[in-house]
């Protein structure tokens, strides 16, 4: 079938969005192809999201056209684009976690001949069909609230899809998931497109962009750089046309003598709260060294994290010792002056106060500090001009933009949240890291940027690293040893050049 | 790019905005129908709540003395609302703070003991018995994990009736040559004397240092960062090693206080203790001025201000114009739900 010739599923051009003093879209245009699956690229804060908000009709553009099956549409509310055949999944979702998951794809449908009365039974068998026919396998059921991040996902895309969905907008999908969840999504979208309908993904990925869409459009500050097909472009095309000119490769950290032991943890328990729970780990870490250790999300992790971090109470009998001082008996305040950092895996939830200021988030740890009272206004009073000033350097020092210590957390993109975290966390007398999915859901220079401070925390800096995340290709680039976590148990695979096989082959148990 | 999440917030806002401009024309309209339907001319219902609150010296004197009372329940609220805890009961906190304040002066304080001594004590009577009240909601809250919502309400209930239980008996505070229940007068130094014939007293200005006092605490200190961190978001506070349970028992103690010390300033206005509070309901008035003021401690004096000379000018209303006063409160009403419509977000959870 000839692409050009057809009626395009969505057509915008010189679509334009500002926000007060930000011009989230410049005159971006979009064409795609109806039954194709179409990737949409660039950093955070291209305007990727803005431009998914105005096609779902979440929000109104100030400029351009959009049409849809070569109809000019100009939705006032997400419910004129769900009539027009427009589903969106969301990154976060909403889904009512009490709510089961025929429920939940049932709300916000018009009630039909039931009345008031809902249709149970009708619902669930209805979902059933769908998910027969679409392969998106849930049991109708169950309660949201005991769903997994994946299945919680296909809830989402179901839900999108009674509404009668012809086309479906995907916004970063995979960030959420496992890397197991990643292949069976492939697959349903794969199972849809072939079933006539368009998808639009929404990604950072590159490997994902060029496993599934077979054309791109790349925004980079708002407006259209590139929009083609994927054929005859290389990665490295693409990433330079995403980053534009600046550099996206991130430099592995030179070798490494590991030096003095700084971190020696002995049969650490943490008792489950939602995942398996910690049973055991043990490991000593050097200054200078980072240790990564991958794994599926939920195996762990958190509880690793947490229970140094201070966060999450560790079992009777297990020990941490910083240098020689018990860690688990400290408040998170005493771990903190002995020299631990932590970047949290959620940045929004634990990293920041987002409606507070970026001087004040990032002096939410200093400023409770004995040796910079002084500096800070006195024993008591904490001075809000000093705050600003020492955060601005800092700001400045870390890459954040905007850069105004002003301003609050949250109107950050996620990629400088992150780095505010960072700033906050690495400039201080630091003997241990602990970062969990410190990448996740940044773009590239970002990421590139994150992980260029967490070497430098171990090479310059000399601090023991320990790196929790479930980005394989992070951990396997960064660490001088690499461990993995399964169903709680931590196992050391060994250091530097251990095969990506046989890390994968230990995250999932086999 | 920073605003992408916000943005349809933004959009939300500016919609709000011009509701905001329709509203106060149709609560004017509504409270006009109102006066009508009791059968007054509207315009003269609304001269006579004016005159009422601002016309005179002494209807100045009554707006004030009852805006300095919302004054601090106002910045009990806010201050325990900005740590995202929902300490509805500054009305029994204030109760506590009266009998409490009444048993200072009565039973402690001798008849010769000067002003400079005794106004302090009362006040910090007050204060302490108001801290202590607001405690029990800290505590039920923190160890058993019970809502202060239900816990702070509830107690509003006891603490009136422990008021009246008070002044009911000779042996407690009640005054025995007095045929009213309430308590044997406070000593005299222990009374703020009511200027020229209103109701003003000196310790209608003692508003204004301690909203001015709880701005500079919430802004410029490191309480306050911890206060504002731990209401906004608890999970990122504790893990920044902010320590979220002692912030929430010293805000719960520090609210209470404040509505403490505006129960301790009644009863040395008053001179005694009365069997029923005089300025019931204030504890409640107290979360629309917080509201109104946007949880910002200045702005609660203002608030303060306005609630009180609207209750001074609908009682004078009621009076002259023969318009019920639940019609005043009708539009307290009304203008709580459109600050509602507006948007108002509230720290926490």
């Amino acid at each position: 079938m000839n692409a050009s010739s057809a009626v395009p599923a969505i057509r915008c051009a010189g679509l334009s969005k500002r926000f007060g003093a930000v011009q989230a879209l410049h005159a971006a245009d979009l064409t795609v192809a109806a039954g194709s699956i179409h990737a949409v690229a660039g950093e955070n804060g291209a305007g990727k999201t803005t431009l998914m908000n105005l096609i779902s009709g979440l929000l109104r553009p100030d400029a351009g056209t959009l049409e849809v099956f070569g109809r000019p549409a100009a939705f006032a509310s997400p419910l004129d684009a769900v009539g027009a055949g427009i589903g969106m999944v969301h990154q976060h979702f909403l889904l009512a976690e009490a709510l089961s998951v025929a429920e939940n794809v049932a709300l916000g449908r018009r009630a039909s001949a039931g009345g008031w009365r809902f249709p149970r039974r009708q619902a669930e068998e209805e979902l059933e069909r769908l998910s027969a026919e679409t392969g998106l396998r849930v049991d109708p059921r169950a309660r949201v609230s005991d769903l997994g991040v994946g299945m919680r996902q296909r809830v989402e895309i179901l839900k999108a899809l009674t509404r009668g969905a012809r086309i479906l907008l995907l916004d970063e999908p995979t960030a959420v998931l496992a890397p197991p969840e990643v292949e069976p999504l492939f697959r349903t979208l794969e199972t849809l497109r072939a079933a006539g309908r368009t998808l639009v993904l929404i990604t950072h990925k590159l490997d994902q962009v060029f496993a599934l869409a077979s054309a791109v459009t790349v925004l980079r500050g708002g407006r259209t750089v590139f929009e083609g097909p994927l054929q005859g472009l290389s990665s490295d095309e693409l990433a330079r046309k995403i980053v534009g000119d600046a550099s996206s490769a991130v430099a592995a950290p030179p070798a490494n003598r590991p030096g003095a032991a700084v971190l020696e943890v002995c049969a650490l328990r943490v008792p489950a709260e939602h995942g398996t729970g910690l049973h055991g780990a043990s490991f000593t870490l050097h200054a200078g060294e980072i240790l990564g250790v991958a794994g599926v999300e939920g195996n762990g992790q958190d509880e690793l994290a947490g229970a140094l971090a201070g966060t999450r109470r560790a079992a009777a009998g297990s020990s941490a010792k910083l240098c020689g001082t018990e860690l688990l008996t400290l408040s998170v305040r005493s771990r903190a002056a002995a020299g631990v950092a932590s970047i949290p895996g959620d940045r929004q939830r634990e990293g920041l106060v987002l409606e507070l200021s970026l001087a004040e988030n990032l002096h939410l740890r200093e400023a409770y500090e004995a040796e910079h009272a002084a500096d800070l206004g006195g024993t008591w009073r904490l001075s809000p001009a000093r705050m600003i000033a020492r955060a601005r350097g800092r700001l400045e020092a870390y890459g954040v933009t905007p850069g105004d210590p002003e301003l609050p957390a949250g109107a950050l993109s996620g990629g400088n949240q992150q780095k505010a975290i960072a700033a906050r966390e690495l400039s201080r007398g630091i003997k241990l890291v602990l970062a969990s999915n410190p990448t996740r859901g940044l773009d590239v220079a970002a990421a590139a940027a994150v992980q260029r401070r967490l070497v430098a925390a171990a090479r310059e800096a000399g601090a023991a690293v320990l790196l929790i995340s479930s980005d394989l290709d992070e951990v396997l680039a960064l660490s001088d040893r690499v461990g993995v976590l399964y169903g709680g148990t931590l196992s050391l695979l060994g250091s530097r050049g251990v095969s990506r096989e046989a890390v994968g082959a230990a995250m999932v148990g086999a | 790019m920073s605003a992408e999440p916000e943005a349809p917030v933004a959009e939300a806002r500016a919609r709000a905005n011009w509701v905001l401009v329709l509203l106060p024309l149709a609560l004017l309209a509504v409270v006009a129908l109102a006066v009508k339907l009791c059968g007054a001319d509207p315009a003269a219902a609304f001269r006579a709540l004016v005159r009422g609150a601002a016309g005179s010296r002494v209807g100045w004197g009554e707006s004030l003395s009852r805006a300095a009372v919302l004054a601090f329940s106002g910045l009990a609220v806010a201050l325990s609302f900005r740590a995202g805890l929902f300490n509805i009961g500054a009305e029994g906190q204030m109760a506590a703070g009266m009998a409490a304040g009444a048993a200072m002066g009565v039973k402690v304080l001798g008849a010769g003991t000067p002003g400079a001594v005794a106004l302090p004590l009362v006040l910090l009577s007050g204060a302490l018995a108001g801290a202590a009240w607001s405690s029990i909601a800290a505590a039920l809250k923190q160890w058993r994990g019970v809502s202060e919502v239900i816990v702070t309400l509830m107690l509003n209930a006891v603490a009136l009736k422990l008021l009246a239980l008070l002044t009911s008996y000779d042996g407690l505070l009640k005054n025995p040559a007095e045929v009213h229940q309430q308590s044997a007068p406070l000593p005299a130094g222990a009374t703020l004397a009511a200027w020229g014939g209103t109701s003003f007293h000196a310790g209608v200005f003692l508003a204004l240092p301690v909203a001015g006092y709880l701005y500079y605490v919430m802004q410029h200190t490191r309480a306050g960062l911890s206060v504002r961190a731990a209401g906004l978001n608890a999970d990122a506070a504790g893990a920044c090693g902010i320590p979220v349970a002692r912030v929430t028992w010293a805000v719960f103690a520090g609210s209470g206080a404040l509505a403490g010390m505006g129960g301790a300033l009644v009863v040395m206005a008053l001179g005694y203790l009365p069997n029923m509070n005089p300025y019931a309901d204030y504890g409640y008035m107290a979360i629309a001025v917080a509201l109104v003021a946007g949880l910002h401690p200045l702005g609660v004096l203002p608030a303060a201000l306005f609630f009180g000379l609207l209750e001074t000018g609908a009682r004078s209303m009621e009076r002259s114009a023969g318009v019920p006063s639940q019609v005043v409160y009708l539009v307290e009403g009304l203008l709580i739900l459109a600050l509602l419509v507006r948007g108002l977000r509230l720290p926490g959870r």
